[in-house]
């Protein structure tokens, strides 16, 4: 390095870079001073892997037939096995068909709810005589239309859900005999 | 480059200190003064809240932060970027400096502008960034070697247009 290049260099060091503008100051100052944000807990992509799991185990136990996951007669098998000498491949065919089983049976008994009934309602009948009419064996008979509604209420009892059924507008058509003289 | 601060309330100084030297290289690399605001605050909010813990040397982790910025920014309005780039090419770098003492002061900014990009860059990330020739090459992507050869250029080149003054 020569001696004119060492000017340079001094020189170099004798320019000072600007000042920041007092804008600037206080704005960085700010933005460092102020805490991070809490993160948002990332909802979607949870949903989305979750439902994706979830699909993925529903699929298995579906293609899972009730024959293959337990065929006949391969408890007692696994009984005498475990009595006498194990065949190696049974005993390690067996656990993951049985969890499977169990899991299928599981996921098929939270599928379906127990119902209890907790009350039925009726309503009053309300019955509606029409015109009479003429049979085809000459007398004449009063049509007679009921009408109802049922609600019955029904509780789940594993999840508390209460369940209403409402039917309105049962109804029957009769025919009353109508007499004449 | 001093630690930075541990406690809310200290950044104002740690900030007169080290600020000026950093918004010169942002602004090395950005294509307006408000560019290079922007790209600063962003590397030292990223810095302090990401990268802080990480090992190496801290100076060299924010010029880091800051070229990272740039290079965000830089995608982020290239379309922008490309509109200005007449008018940005055309940025006075003496207004990157204090105003200069005397003449001599004014010139020597003015031959720093006029270096080639790629040795202007060695300057200032090694005289004002004060980087090491192997973290300069680190950051930009030469070897030291080459860092240390841009650095030689442009003392020769500097000392070309500024011997008459300087004498």
């Amino acid at each position: 390095m020569s001696e004119d290049t060492r000017e340079i260099e001094a020189a170099l060091g004798s320019l000072r870079p600007r000042r920041l503008p007092a804008g600037l100051e206080a704005r960085l100052t700010a933005a460092l001073e102020t805490p991070e944000p809490a993160r948002r807990p990332r909802v979607i992509p949870f949903l989305a892997w979750g439902g994706l799991a979830a699909a993925a185990c529903f699929a298995v136990m579906l293609a899972l037939p009730d024959d293959a996951v337990a065929p006949t007669g391969a408890e007692p098998m696994i009984m005498a096995a475990q009595a006498d000498s194990p065949p190696p491949m049974l005993r390690s065919a067996t656990p993951p068909l049985a969890a499977a089983r169990a899991a299928k049976s599981a996921a098929a008994a939270a599928a379906e709810p127990e119902l209890r009934l907790v009350r039925a309602e009726q309503s009053a009948p309300e019955a509606t005589l029409l015109e009479p009419v003429r049979l085809s064996d000459g007398l004449f008979a009063r049509p007679v239309r009921v009408r109802w509604h049922n609600t019955a209420h029904f509780r789940d009892t594993r999840s508390g859900a209460e369940l209403i059924r409402h039917a309105p507008h049962d109804e029957v058509i009769g025919l009353v005999p109508f007499e004449t003289d | 480059m001093s630690e930075a601060p541990s406690a809310p309330g200290d950044w104002q100084a740690w900030l007169s200190e080290n600020g000026p030297r950093l918004r010169l290289i942002a602004r090395h690399w950005a294509r307006s003064d408000a560019d290079a605001d922007d790209i600063l605050q962003e590397a030292l909010i990223r810095y302090w809240r990401h990268q802080r813990h990480l090992p190496g040397e801290p100076n060299a982790l924010v010029v880091t932060s800051i070229r990272r910025a740039a290079l965000d920014l830089g995608r982020q309005s290239d379309r922008r970027l490309r509109r200005e780039q007449a008018v940005a090419a055309d940025a006075d770098l003496v207004g990157w400096f204090e105003p200069p003492a005397d003449e001599r002061h004014a010139f020597l900014a003015k031959a720093v502008q006029e270096l080639p990009p790629e040795q202007r860059e060695v300057v200032v990330l090694h005289q004002w960034g004060g980087l090491t020739f192997e973290q300069v090459g680190e950051q930009i992507g030469i070897s030291p070697n080459t860092a240390a050869s841009r650095w030689r250029y442009a003392l020769q080149n500097l000392k070309k247009t500024l011997g008459p003054v300087l004498s």
